[in-house]
């Protein structure tokens, strides 16, 4: 599905991200796993283009999309939902959602996507004419989310959908994020700090630390491997 | 009762004045609002759209018999469209460079530094084009609309108000009225105020955000010089008059709300007020130091502005 060859990107000349190498399957929940300041946020953005790579090469479901401009990936089926969740805080939920279906056409499919989102998160149907600056931390999440998934994506990436949320909220984000992979059979990219609802979601791992990868495979492989002490704690 | 009459008898042309600065900021605010860009060529935009008025109606009236305010009226209408071409175009050529996704995320101050030189060289560049190509000499539409007047009220309290101006007046509103329902109303409104809000997440939806920046400055243009053509049918057009107005554009911006659409509308309206009205209190000259001494006494009462402080919200 998505295959990362040698990335390198950074801010002004100096590499957050050196050489990484990564690949996605289909069916796939992959969980990035690093400490803050691993260099997460720096991959997803040379993933979804909004940040200019270096070096290296971007490969979505066989299209080499290094080079295509950022706006143009979602319509391949890339959705980012970036970290801080960036909600257009002055435009209603509603208007969130449809301009997330900005790559679909209008009319049916844009209600099918809709009617799946509201579904996997009534909250946001009952509060679809609220201004999404106006909600909460979790509710914005799943507005962010929902407005990832109104374009029928192929791949979700999703960056810290964790951040400043309280525990029970954090557990239900993860729940609908478990639910899109094992239910509906979504590929998703999770990029997080926070280890346990993490670990306990995916079943594929990538430590990341000082913008290098330091360990990848199966879940339960890398659990064993010490590597992510190694990554957090650096024993 | 003389008083009162005195009184309304300058506020009506007051309010019709308003009613121009306040469309007028609306289109400021598309700029300021959705590109985050401090054009300082605007005042310029009136200037063309006014010398585009006049020198179109000239050139109909050659051959056509109508009157010369009807003709004013086409020329606004043909304004509209050619200017928002006009607008898209230089801001392919030049402003794209200094705004948009190129400069939110690499630069550190917005890019405001780079916009500033090129709007206010765009603005120079203008303004001494006007002057080679029209004179210093001022120039207008006359026709005799412009110069008639109604008649409201009784004997006992009467009032006379331009016929030109309400015509003018009734079209700015509608042109602002219908702007504010394309933004709200529409997915390409709806789109250009998520590219407002939040320029990386709408990429991230697959927003072409640069474009419709342009499309943005391409209304912003269209609207300025729709409303310049109106303006010249009561007001005379030299290559500096634009430069009269953008200052106190900008102050009916920011009372606003700093890019809220219908915001700057009403921000333009107040300010236009007070400006017309203040010759009732102080000699004409010192009309626009009322003007800013009653702005920054509210934008100290009231910093955000009328209307909060964000493009998006309208
Ligand atoms: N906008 C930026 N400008 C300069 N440096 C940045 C910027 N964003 C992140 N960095 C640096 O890049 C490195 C990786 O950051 P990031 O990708 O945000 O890590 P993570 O998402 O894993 O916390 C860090 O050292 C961080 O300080
Ligand atoms: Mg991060």
């Amino acid at each position: 599905m998505l295959t990362c060859d040698n990335l390198s990107a950074g801010y002004g000349g100096a590499d957050a991200i050196r050489d990484v190498s990564l690949r996605v399957d289909a069916g796939d929940i992959l969980g990035v796993v690093g400490p803050n300041g691993a260099g997460k946020t720096t991959l997803l953005r040379a993933i979804s283009g909004s940040l200019q790579i270096a070096k290296g090469k971007v490969v979505f479901n066989g299209t080499d999309i290094t080079a295509m401009a950022p706006h143009r990936r979602p319509g391949l089926g890339l959705a980012h939902v970036p970290e801080g969740r960036q909600v257009f805080g002055e435009l209603t939920v509603a208007e969130n959602l449809s301009l997330g279906a900005t790559t679909l056409p209008a009319g049916k499919s844009r209600e099918e996507r809709l009617a799946f989102v509201y579904d996997l998160f009534p909250r946001l149907a009952e509060r679809r004419g609220q201004l999404a600056g106006t909600m909460s931390g979790g509710e914005q999440q799943m507005v962010a989310i929902g407005r990832g998934l109104m374009m029928d994506p192929k791949l979700l990436l999703l960056d810290e959908p964790s951040m400043g949320l309280a525990p029970k909220i954090v557990t239900e984000i993860f729940a609908s994020i478990v639910k899109l992979g094992r239910t509906f059979g979504l590929t998703v990219l999770i990029a997080e700090q926070r280890l346990s609802e993490t670990l306990a979601s995916c079943n594929k791992c990538v430590v990341i630390a000082s913008g290098q990868i330091t360990a990848s495979g199966e879940r339960e492989a890398i659990v064993r491997s010490g590597a992510i002490e190694e990554a957090y704690f650096g024993t | 009762m003389a008083d009162i009459e005195a009184f309304l008898q300058q506020l009506v042309p007051a309010i019709a004045m308003g009613c121009v600065y306040g469309a007028l900021c609306a289109a400021l605010s598309l700029v300021f609002g959705i590109m985050r860009v401090v054009n300082f060529a605007q005042g310029e935009f009136i200037t063309a759209g006014m010398y585009f008025g006049v020198m179109l109606v000239l050139f109909l009236a050659s051959f056509l018999q109508f009157n010369s305010f009807a003709l004013a009226l086409v020329a606004a209408i043909l304004a509209f469209p050619v200017f928002f071409c006009f607008g898209v175009f230089l801001h392919k050529m030049l402003l794209s460079h200094v705004s948009g996704m190129k400069v939110i995320e690499t630069t550190r101050d917005g890019g405001h530094q780079a916009q500033l030189i090129v709007t206010l060289g765009i603005s120079l560049l203008l303004q001494n084009v006007f002057l080679m190509m029209f004179g210093s000499r001022p120039q207008s539409i006359t026709s005799d609309i412009s110069s008639q007047a109604w008649a409201l009220g009784t004997n006992d309290l009467m009032i006379f108000v331009n016929k030109g101006r309400v015509i003018v007046t009734i079209i700015v509103v509608a042109v602002v009225f219908l702007m504010y329902q394309f933004l709200r109303k529409t997915d390409l409104g709806a789109r250009m105020r998520g590219a407002a809000d939040k320029p990386t997440a709408a990429t991230y939806v697959g927003i072409d955000v640069d474009r419709h920046y342009g499309i943005a400055f391409g209304l912003s243009c269209g609207i300025t010089a729709l409303v310049g053509v109106l303006m010249a049918t009561f007001y005379p057009v030299g290559p500096f008059v634009g430069f009269e107005f953008i200052i106190v554009l900008y102050a009916g911006v920011v009372l606003g709300g700093m890019g809220s659409f219908i915001g700057a509308f009403w921000g333009g309206l107040t300010i236009g007020v007070i400006q017309q009205m203040a010759s009732l209190i102080v000699p004409l000259q010192l009309q626009n130091v009322l003007v800013f001494l009653i702005f920054l006494t509210l934008l100290v009462l009231r910093p955000q502005g009328f209307f909060g402080n964000n493009a998006a919200r309208l």
